[in-house]
């Protein structure tokens, strides 16, 4: 294959534009993709302090990566899961990027918080990516509201969202399909704005540019995801994929023009609190973070 | 004997040389995998040289 720009020997071949692309090409086309991803969706400027969530994965450094380069104001906030060599291995690709690339970063370690996954899995009787869930969730939430961020951006994929949007549409459920939005609006004081600006783009094509890249990321899986269905829906849309190229842009994409509006949740107007635990704001008298951590006691 | 270096460490031998023959000898579905030889990337139409070396980067996560 040559590239479609210039006739080089092409690294990377993207059946659903029908087109490959040498080094130099990929990348001007995969940064265009980013650009029209915050462009489309309004996600952010210049002007706005984001917050990068950082798993030390492909996805969550290319982001970092390219915003940074873009010139965009970003901070990387990292959470030490505690899971073992995961995590340290993780947590080691994390501040060698920051360190190689200059950049500003914030760590919260749950072991120092005396909260580790694994101990929380061993005490709180749900499944433990549901209780890793919470945990991110709410250092995420809380981390932005302290530092004063404008919006929170995660590195999630075209794979991981169609994924999603595949498992939720199985399911026909109003509430999460009301929240497929790559960029969510802010939820009264504490929870700041959520984008995904690399939405437009797959996982093969995230994989490639941070290999062309030289970006280091962490390859191992967390040892808790084995057997994830969003692993399943992944499979299946790919093998759908090869055979009909483009069908995960499609599906994406026409659910936002076709469908999104027919499952916008009416706005509730719940009563706020404030958390008597930790003092953030909640929907309960105690949050559900909190509540969880009671189960320690 | 073309060698090829799996996503979990193993490696293995095949007699098949383009990418794509290769890639569907595995079972492995060419979205879902990068084909690398050294500091380069390979397209799966790519028919490689007797003794090549290759390694397969996975690039589906589950989180
Ligand atoms: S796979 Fe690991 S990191 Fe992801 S939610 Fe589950 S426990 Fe947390
Ligand atoms: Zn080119
Ligand atoms: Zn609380």
């Amino acid at each position: 294959m040559k590239c479609r720009k210039c006739g080089e020997r092409a690294l990377v071949t993207l059946r659903r534009h029908n087109a490959s692309f040498c080094k130099e090409h990929f990348n001007e086309f995969f940064r265009r993709q980013v650009e029209k991803g915050i462009k489309d969706y309004k996600m952010f400027d210049w002007s706005d302090k984001i917050m990068v969530c950082i798993s030390g994965g492909k996805d969550s450094l290319v982001l970092w990566y390219l915003l940074n380069d873009m010139g965009f104001d970003t901070t990387g906030m990292y959470i030490n899961l505690g899971i073992g060599e995961y995590s340290q291995k993780s947590l080691e690709k994390v501040n060698n990027f920051a360190e190689k690339h200059n950049l500003k970063s914030i760590i919260v370690n749950l072991d120092e918080l005396g909260h580790p996954i694994p101990l929380l899995e061993s005490k709180v009787k749900r499944q433990v990516c549901a209780i890793c869930g919470t945990a991110k969730r709410y250092y995420f939430n809380k981390t932005a509201y302290e530092g004063k961020f404008d919006v929170v951006a995660t590195g999630h994929n075209l794979d991981d969202e169609t994924a999603r949007l595949l498992g939720n549409v199985l399911k026909w459920d109003p509430a999460y399909l009301s929240k497929m939005d790559p960029n969510l609006p802010e939820d009264g004081e504490f929870i700041k704005r959520k984008v995904k600006p690399l939405v437009r783009l797959t996982e093969l094509e995230v994989g490639a540019f941070a290999f062309m890249n030289g970006i280091d990321y962490i390859k191992d899986e967390c040892p808790k995801a084995v057997g994830a269905t969003s692993m399943l829906y992944k499979n299946a849309l790919n093998n759908l994929e090869s055979e009909m190229p483009g069908t995960k842009h499609y599906f994406y994409n026409e659910f936002f023009r076709s469908a999104a509006d027919k499952f916008k949740m009416e706005e509730v107007n719940t009563e706020m609190h404030t958390c008597a635990v930790c003092g953030l704001e909640s929907f309960n008298e105690v949050c559900s973070f909190c509540r969880m951590l009671e189960k320690l006691k | 004997m073309i060698i090829v270096n799996m996503p979990d460490g193993k490696q293995i031998e095949t007699k098949k040389r383009r990418i794509k023959d290769i890639l569907k000898e595995l079972h492995l579905n060419e979205n879902a995998v990068l084909v690398a030889r050294g500091e380069d990337l390979l397209t799966p139409d790519i028919s490689l040289e007797k003794e090549d070396e290759i390694t397969i980067i996975s690039v589906v996560s589950g989180g």
